[in-house]
């Protein structure tokens, strides 16, 4: 059975222009002692100027009953406007959704809480905002606050909780509504990393009982490990439904090839300068010396650092650090010093080996040290951005977030007496 | 996660019935005690006084009201000290003033829960309007202690001869459901723009002089007396009055006219409320 049928579903906003917006000529009326703006007034109807955005269109799809969905995308590709729509915070413009069941939304963990109630009333409050009886909420009471670790403070104020007693609260309660379909925007991006993972435990645990989830999220190795199934929204339409890897795979290297690798990556940061040297460029180079834009993973591949020296005489040191997903996969370091030549330039070459990197993307931070009289340090965060790609069946042969090719020893014994097995392993 | 789990449609274009949204109301009745409490801890919350507000902002314009008009003025209250009869029109008055600004600013107030989770809107301006209930019976009560000042001293109940408490309360209902509808169009407009508010005190702070609150209705020249029965508050404001003092007069027929304007304006309202909400929604 499908819990949710999602037809034709399309929202419009109306965006009014910047001009508009930001600089309108308002008018003035000159009293000869001082000028006084005039009101603005709009009739009421469309106002001029600015256009029509439209947040999401032509979404299509259903999901069947306990299917952990997750939704993809940049920002501003329609993902909060669809859960917007599902817990009805917004109405579509255009399409319309069948559901089945109690829908739990948590676009937000704790929306609709209380400071100044303790959790019990907190809890009695969210299940009326979700319209659940009182005698239902206070049958589920004692698995909401065991669950949320809250037992001794069950009468305090949630505004004394910590944050992180507040999200367990939030999303205790969420869960144990017993919702058919549960909403979830980016709730993988907060709480510590033991309670995130009692979390998505108990989402999958309540899936295989049926439970539809739709998350959101950026974290693309929280979706991909989770859920079942992705669909990737880009500018207000869907651009991929299918298995999570493919997709999550499609979706970063769009996400690069489109310039968009801030959205995925973040800036770049840190000091790049200092009166010693300058980190000018930072290239990926295939064996020839030409630069390229991802690498191949059957072939060596160069990172090639290049800084500018301000000084002579100068000691340099450094290291780069790959990170994929925003985790340090590694840290190459270069051991010996260099010494500049004033007004030259240094190329800091790094050979990575084929057959070492996953079918993934890496950023790569820069870190330079320079010693001239005394050490200081020139750093570019993000500096380097690149996929890394296989042949066609790389993609399950290759996972992680590195794939070095070891080596692999295979025997084969014949039956031993159990007497003797343990001698044997 | 029942087998049997109830279907439900969000669609763009079928709007839903208000029978629909009656039962939806009906489900979520809940949440109005809840926003009603919200409401009024936050009313008087980081305040040294507390709620102990709630007594000094309903006595003081008493008194201060009643010597101005009474002592300083000289307006006529018929048979019954000044005191009493303002009091008198007070209570139902009260019933509109403090209600009706506070259920305006209701979607105002929880704009940062309403883009975060569903609940039926229609119930925020009420919740809004619920603290805004503790005047009047404060009022009422204070109207009582008065009797029973004049009932020691001078020795004279200045209440009606067959006083009716239930046309009373009938009469204070009747304001609040006038005014539950006229939130439902200025809460709308006070979420899209805060202008509201400041007309809103001002419209208020007017229409005391046009509804019988402060001077008897038989002060007005009869020839414009009707003019100021148009005004919706004027019969309830009369008709309390007349339930609960003595040798007064009112008329049932400008009372029902109140009834239709309240139900008239309910309606409007209620349909308003529902077009506008969801593109308020995106606004704020």
């Amino acid at each position: 059975m499908d819990s949710l049928v999602v037809e034709d579903l399309g929202k419009r906003y109306f965006i009014p222009s910047k001009r508009a917006a930001l600089a309108p000529p308002r008018r003035t009326l000159n009293l000869g002692v001082a000028r006084v703006p005039l009101p603005r007034i709009s009739l009421p109807g469309r106002p001029s100027g600015g256009g029509d955005l439209w947040a999401l269109r032509h979404a299509t799809f259903s999901v069947p009953q306990g299917t952990l969905l997750g939704i993809i995308g940049s920002n501003g590709a329609g993902k909060s406007t669809l859960l917007k729509i599902l817990a009805r915070v917004t109405r579509p413009t255009e399409g319309r959704i069948v559901g089945h069941g109690r829908l739990v939304s948590l676009l937000e963990l704790g929306a609709g809480f209380n400071p100044d109630f303790s959790a019990h009333d907190n809890i009695l409050m969210n299940a009326a905002m979700h319209g659940i009886s009182k005698r239902e909420a206070l049958e589920r009471m004692p698995e909401i606050i065991e669950f949320a670790e809250l037992e001794d403070f069950t009468d305090n104020p949630v505004r004394q909780y910590s944050s992180g007693m507040y999200l367990r609260l939030a999303f205790s309660v969420a869960i144990n509504m017993q919702p058919d379909i549960l909403l979830a925007d980016e709730i993988l991006a907060v709480g510590d990393m033991a309670f995130q993972e009692r979390c998505l435990e108990r989402v999958a645990q309540e899936a295989e009982r049926g439970l539809t989830v739709l998350f959101v999220s950026h974290d693309m190795s929280a979706v991909a490990r989770l859920c079942h199934r992705i669909i990737w929204l880009e500018k207000g339409a869907i651009a991929g439904d299918g298995e999570p890897e493919t997709m999550v795979a499609a979706y970063e290297e769009t996400a690069l090839q489109c310039g968009g690798r801030e959205a995925v990556f973040g800036k770049r940061t840190g000091r790049h300068a200092n009166i010693v040297a300058e980190i000018a460029t930072v290239r990926l180079l295939n064996q020839m010396g030409e630069e390229i834009g991802a690498a191949p993973i059957a072939e060596d591949v160069y990172i090639r650092v290049r800084l500018k020296a301000r000084k002579g005489g100068a000691a340099i040191r450094g290291f780069l650090d790959f990170y994929s997903k925003r985790i340090l996969v590694f840290r190459t370091t270069l051991e010996d010093e260099v010494i500049t030549e004033k007004m030259g330039v240094v190329d800091l070459l790094v050979k990575i080996p084929a057959n070492l990197l996953a079918e993934t993307a890496y950023t790569v931070n820069v870190t330079v040290y320079t010693s001239l009289v005394k050490e200081t340090k020139v750093v570019l965060n993000n500096a380097l951005t690149f996929m890394a790609y296989g042949d066609e069946s790389g993609g399950q042969l290759r996972r992680g977030a590195v794939a070095p090719q070891l080596e692999w020893t295979t025997q084969v014994h014949q039956r031993v007496r159990s007497k003797k097995r343990k001698a044997v392993v | 996660m029942s087998e049997t789990a109830a279907e439900w449609t969000i669609s763009a274009d079928a709007r839903d019935g208000v029978a629909d949204r009656a039962a939806e109301v009906w489900q979520y009745r809940q949440i109005l005690w809840f926003f009603s409490l919200k409401a009024l801890k936050t009313l008087y919350s980081k305040t040294r006084l507390g709620v102990w507000w709630v007594f000094l902002r309903t006595l003081i314009p008493l008194l201060v009201g009643s010597f101005i008009y009474g002592s300083v003025m000289n307006i006529t209250s018929g048979s019954v000290p000044y005191l009493v009869f303002f009091l008198a029109g007070q209570v139902p008055w009260s019933c509109f003033d403090g209600p009706l600004v506070r259920g305006s600013r209701g979607l105002e107030i929880n704009r940062t829960l309403l883009v975060k989770l569903y609940v039926p809107r229609i119930i925020l301006p009420l919740g809004g309007m619920t603290p805004g209930l503790v005047e009047p019976v404060l009022v009422a009560l204070v109207l009582c202690c008065t009797l029973v000042y004049y009932r020691v001293t001078e020795g004279v109940w200045h209440v009606a001869s067959n006083p009716r408490p239930l046309v009373a309360v009938a009469a204070m209902v009747l304001v609040l459901a006038f005014t539950f509808s006229v939130t439902l169009f200025t809460s709308v407009w006070q979420a899209r723009a805060r202008d509201t508010r400041f007309v809103l005190r001002y419209v208020v702070g007017f229409w005391v002089f046009f509804t019988p609150v402060i001077y008897p209705l038989s002060q007005v020249p009869p020839n414009l007396r009707w003019l100021m029965h148009l005004n919706p508050l004027t019969a309830p404001v009369e008709t309390f009055k007349w339930a609960v003092l003595p040798g007064l007069e009112h008329s049932w027929a400008w009372l029902l006219y109140t009834v239709a304007i309240t139900v008239v304006t309910f309606l409007a309202g209620v349909r308003f409320f529902m077009r506008a909400e969801s593109e308020t929604m995106d606004k704020i």
